[in-house]
């Protein structure tokens, strides 16, 4: 299998840069352990006219979905993929996605399904799915790529719910996720990383004023705990255009990149009176009943004292402490 | 145990894991011992994760499936997972719908161990 062979999109092989060890991460952090190169493999099994499933480990790794050796979805924890960026950026509401999941889902056409249903179009939907594609490769060969297995596809296998058909040519997946790379490597100077968790400055920047939506929602989002992947999964927004965003931020003063590693917001009770209760296991603090304002809880969403409720009830409680993390509303 | 212990701990889990937003251990009567947390009231949830853990044994007793391994609580924005630590703790993880479910599972084991010998 020589390179350069006459392939549309594989006859110029991109070069993607690697990523340089992980820095300013906390110790525990797992290194990637060997680097594989996506501009090696995948060309090659785009060469091959593979069917399957490219099995990614890595940072956090992910899949990636060829068929007949184009790229038709690419998944993993470390980009938001196209149900995410519908629901959560607003775009499609929960009931219109619930409802067009239920047909479409199991008969493996829900984009179908949410297209004639008026709530998105074709090309618009299309659109999303690729980016997500385009976002989900470039995420994974930042976090680090470590080995790619493949899985050839089998009778019964179903691809990802919302593919990108016919499919994407690996040059093309390969130049763009090498354009981006290449920005990343602009904005190692800032100190910028996928580990930052960037908080805005002790004293707010008014150029931010009248400035537009994604920096704000941006904005409002970093608390010094959330990694630009964790916006980019509350907004609903790619992976890479939300760290481009912070990269600007950064660059123009108005988003500290907060200090890696230590992120605050940790909190610990009240430490018990000290010998209040002895017996039972060390250290483990006694229940004193009410402490954990459960009642109240219950008490303000309608119901009695947790005594006299059936515990399948909780589920009336109020969404309030799970996240903060709904849809941007937006 | 160090409440500065967990805490690292479960720092240390929420930055090895894409994902995992918030954290906390509690006994299993529900009562916090130390959260990773954004959220106003992680005694709330301390008390919830131990209902749900202590709802899921009964379940898993009941149909005859064995030992509790996890309980696993998906919803439109993420999950919530609870994992016993030993017999008298628990684990509760608050993740994205991002998180890879199973790496989870796999890279929480230590730290349910270790959390297991600091509160023992």
């Amino acid at each position: 299998m020589e390179p350069g062979t006459t392939e549309p999109g594989a006859a110029e092989p991109a070069r993607v840069e690697p990523v340089s060890p992980v820095t300013g991460a906390a110790g525990g952090v797992r290194e990637p352990r060997a680097v594989a190169r996506i501009d090696e493999f995948l060309p090659r099994f785009a060469r091959e006219g593979f069917s399957g499933v490219l099995r990614v480990d890595g940072g956090p790794g992910g899949a990636i979905w060829m068929r007949d050796g184009l790229v038709v979805a690419a998944t993993t924890p470390a980009a938001p993929g196209p149900e995410s960026l519908l629901l959560r950026s607003g775009r499609i509401s929960e009931q219109d996605w619930t409802e067009a999941y239920a047909v479409g889902a199991p008969a493996d056409r829900l984009a179908a399904e949410l297209a004639g249903r008026g709530v998105i179009g074709v090309a618009g939907l299309e659109a999303v799915c690729l980016a997500a594609t385009f976002d989900a490769v470039f995420a994974m060969v930042l976090y680090g790529i470590e080995s790619c297995r493949a899985e050839p596809a089998g009778a019964g296998d179903r691809l990802p719910l919302l593919p990108v058909l016919p499919g994407i040519e690996a040059g093309r997946l390969l130049r763009e996720t090498a354009r981006r790379m290449a920005y990343v490597a602009t904005w190692r100077r800032l100190g910028m990383s996928m580990r930052i968790r960037p908080v805005p400055p002790a004293v707010p920047a008014s150029t931010l004023l009248g400035s537009d939506r994604i920096r704000r929602a941006v904005m409002e989002r970093a608390n010094g705990r959330r990694t630009p992947r964790d916006i980019a999964f509350v907004l609903g927004k790619g992976l890479f255009a939300v760290m481009s965003e912070i990269a600007r931020m950064v660059e123009e003063g108005v988003l500290d990149l907060g200090a890696p590693g230590s992120a605050p917001g940790g909190k610990t009770p009240a430490p018990e009176p000290a010998g209040a209760d002895p017996g039972g296991p060390a250290d483990l603090p006694r229940r004193r009943p009410g402490t954990s304002r459960i009642n109240e809880v219950l008490a303000a969403a309608g119901g009695g004292p947790i005594t006299s409720r059936p515990l399948l009830a909780l589920r009336s409680l109020p969404r309030q402490w799970a996240d903060d993390a709904g849809p941007a509303g937006e | 145990m160090g409440r500065q212990e967990v805490l690292a701990e479960l720092k240390l889990l929420r930055e090895q894991v894409a994902g995992v937003l918030e954290t906390a251990v509690a006994s299993v009567d529900g009562l916090l011992v130390a959260a990773d947390s954004e959220g106003d009231r992680p005694e709330v949830l301390a008390a919830l994760a131990a209902a749900s853990l202590g709802l899921g044994k009964r379940t898993g007793h009941e149909v005859g499936m064995g030992e509790l391994r996890e309980v696993v609580t998906r919803c439109r924005s993420g999950y919530i997972v609870v994992y016993a630590v030993r017999q008298a703790a628990l684990l509760v993880v608050l993740a994205d719908e991002g998180l890879d479910v199973a790496r989870l599972h796999v890279e929480s084991r230590p730290t349910v161990e270790r959390l297991g010998a600091m509160l023992a």
